[in-house]
């Protein structure tokens, strides 16, 4: 049977809470991943893992884009405005023209880039 | 000019507002053969239509699958440029066309986008002071017209309710089928049949024989066409303009070039539009050609959107999908303003198989079959209609007095024939009585014969199968039917207009009186021929 991403960070999230032992618990889950074939999908079972953890502390996963690269002082600014249970990535996107993006949880944003304004005028 | 756009555009962009807001947003994760699977937008509603912002341009999508964390979308436009990462927003809006009395006349795309370089459809969409893109566009500019309205794809049937019994004809103005299959306003009649047997044809001269049907309210006629050649629509299309039939018609056009989005959409489009008549009270006839297409377009986006296969590899609701299709056809009640909705959906047999799965599935939800066969046509029998086969289960209360007195010893004389044509190798040993049953049936089998695109209007067809059943060409020889009957009518047209052909136009009834007529002038016409 193949398992989704989602089921190995699942059972990887509870496995956390009852071990102790965390060096031995990522090297054994390691060696199952490897026995069954899904190193591929590594990346994938790691951001869901996240993204569970995340949840599971009442945080939210965030991510920033900027538009080029932005003075340390603004981004702590900017960091400095989340919760410390949140796990708030940053990332540079050059099709954001300026500006900034914020997504929460993939799913809610918000948008002040130009990129965006200027699609809502030529809408 | 380019100044003037100048100004505008900078007005436009001093006067523009954004103001910054938390808005619900969906992430493309996985893409493929016009299927997107979409994370995020937790409050998408089934059926709505969703936008997917790629490098070249928005992309609509259709919301179909609601999953536990993700979304199965089917990409309305071009499915290649939609990549990983692309953001995918909410409209609120589920799949709508817009259908106005401007629309006749045009061909037009399931998303109702013109195909046919006539321009914009409706007037309310041109640039304001600018006179209509192309000129004669739609048969109905210059006149005052009702507003154009958005009509959804999917929207439920009439209820019980709503609903009224089936009780005007539509003519096909196919002498077998208006006598003996007779079709109602309102009513699903499926035409079946192996390929090239002539089902299109029949769904042509019936849209061609509407502008023939005097005395009852012109019907709107859409002709869906999913999964057809390119050319096959052109020529389709061609052949309506040449007959003056497009001024009534409007043509959905989903080619086998098009996606199975939209080949899947391209009936509830044509049934769309349908409604809109219906709505104003018109009557309005829908061609679906045809719908083992559409099943085999549906099926495709089924398994690409990973629902369980079913039999011959169909999902469990392809039943489902063609019924709430065809349960919107209907005759409504006076109270919702007596239009109707008639229903003509076509399915192409493999080898006469029609205990296939989607054959028997049409079957079972339309109101009757006309069932061609490629052995008749073979025969030389034209339209290739195996009237023991095919039935209309509520025509019989729609068809006119006029054709019911014809009609009824029509389909008992060649029922008779049929049981005694096994002996017409043995004709020299039969008795005078079977012999004559033999050869007024063959005369009868001639007589229903006839070349597509030469419909016949409803009185035509009273008179000349009154000559047939009643013995008036039991002398004339068999390859000389053909010529009796259009010299006959050549005649009546010219000597007998208003006393036979007039009379029964407008009363819908053969009387006595016109019965007389008739018959003298038969007598009369027999005399010279």
């Amino acid at each position: 049977m193949k398992y989704s991403p989602k089921d190995y960070a699942l059972a990887l999230s509870s496995i956390f809470e009852k071990s102790k032992d965390e060096k031995h618990l990522i090297s054994t889950f390691l060696k199952v991943v490897r026995k069954n074939g899904d190193q591929k999908i590594l990346p994938k079972i790691l951001e869901v893992f996240k993204k569970t953890e995340v949840r599971k502390n009442g945080g939210s996963h965030i991510k920033v884009e900027f538009a080029r690269e932005t003075k340390e002082v603004q981004i702590k600014s900017i960091l400095k405005q989340f919760s410390p249970k949140d796990w708030v990535e940053t990332s540079i996107n050059p099709s954001l023209i300026a500006g900034v993006r914020i997504t929460l949880d993939g799913e809610r944003e918000i948008d002040n880039s130009l990129s965006r304004k200027l699609h809502k005028l030529f809408k | 000019m380019s100044y003037d756009i100048i100004e505008k555009l900078k007005k436009e962009i001093e006067n523009f507002k954004h103001d910054v807001e938390v808005e619900n947003v969906g992430i493309v994760i996985e893409a493929s053969d016009g299927i997107a699977k979409i994370s995020g937008l937790p409050n998408a509603l089934s059926q709505e239509i969703l936008i997917i912002e790629t490098e070249t341009g928005d992309i609509p999508c259709l919301v179909s699958n609601l999953e536990e964390s993700s979304i199965g979308s089917i990409i309305l436009g071009n499915f290649e440029k939609v990549k990983i990462g692309d953001r995918v927003r909410q409209t609120g809006q589920v799949l709508s066309i817009k259908v106005g009395e401007e629309i006749i006349g045009r061909v037009v795309d399931p998303l109702g986008k013109p195909l046919d370089n006539k321009g914009v459809i409706f007037s309310a969409d041109w640039p304001k002071g600018s006179p209509p893109p192309v000129e004669g566009g739609s048969s109905s500019r210059g006149k005052k017209l009702e507003k154009a309205e958005n009509y959804p794809l999917e929207k439920t049937a009439p209820s019980v309710i709503d609903r009224e019994s089936v009780r005007t004809p539509v003519h096909t103005g196919i002498k077998a089928i208006d006598s003996m299959i007779p079709i109602g306003r309102g009513q699903r009649e499926l035409i079946i049949g192996d390929r090239g047997t002539g089902k299109t044809a029949i769904a042509l001269d019936a849209i061609l024989n509407q502008a023939k049907d005097i005395g009852r309210p012109q019907v709107v006629c859409i002709y869906v066409a999913v999964g057809q050649k390119n050319s096959k629509i052109a020529k389709i299309v061609k052949i309506l303009e040449d007959a003056g039939a497009m001024k009534y018609t409007v043509v959905v056009s989903a080619p086998a070039s098009a996606p199975a989005a939209l080949q899947y959409l391209a009936p509830f489009a044509g049934c769309a539009i349908g409604e809109y008549f219906m709505d104003k009270g018109k009557d309005a006839l829908v061609i679906y050609d045809d719908l083992s297409k559409h099943a085999q377009s549906y099926r495709e986006l089924s398994l690409l959107l990973r629902r369980p296969p079913g039999r011959e590899a169909y999902p469990g609701d392809i039943f489902y999908l063609h019924s709430r299709l065809l349960e919107r056809a209907a005759k409504l009640s006076k109270e919702k303003g007596g239009g109707s909705l008639t229903a003509l959906p076509i399915i192409e047999t493999q080898l006469g198989d029609v205990s296939a799965y989607i054959p028997t599935n049409v079957i079972s939800i339309t109101d009757g079959q006309i069932y061609l066969e490629s052995n008749l046509f073979n025969q030389g029998l034209r339209p290739a209609v195996n009237v023991g086969l095919s039935v209309s289960r509520v025509g019989s209360s729609a068809q006119t007095k006029a054709m019911k007195k014809v009609a009824g010893r029509l389909r008992l004389e060649l029922a008779q024939f049929r049981e005694l044509q096994a002996f017409v190798q043995f004709a020299s040993d039969l008795d005078e009585n079977t012999k004559k049953k033999i050869e007024r049936g063959e005369r009868l089998a001639e007589l229903l014969k006839q070349s597509d695109r030469e419909p016949v209007s409803f009185e035509k067809e009273v008179v000349v199968l009154y000559a047939g059943i009643n013995g008036f060409m039991d002398d004339v020889p068999k390859n000389r039917i053909k010529e009796f009957e259009t010299k006959f009518l050549d005649f009546l047209e010219k000597m007998h207009k208003e006393k036979v052909i007039a009379t029964i136009q407008k009363s819908n009834e053969l009387s006595e009186e016109t019965e007389k007529n008739l018959v003298s002038a038969l007598m009369e016409f027999k005399k010279i021929f």
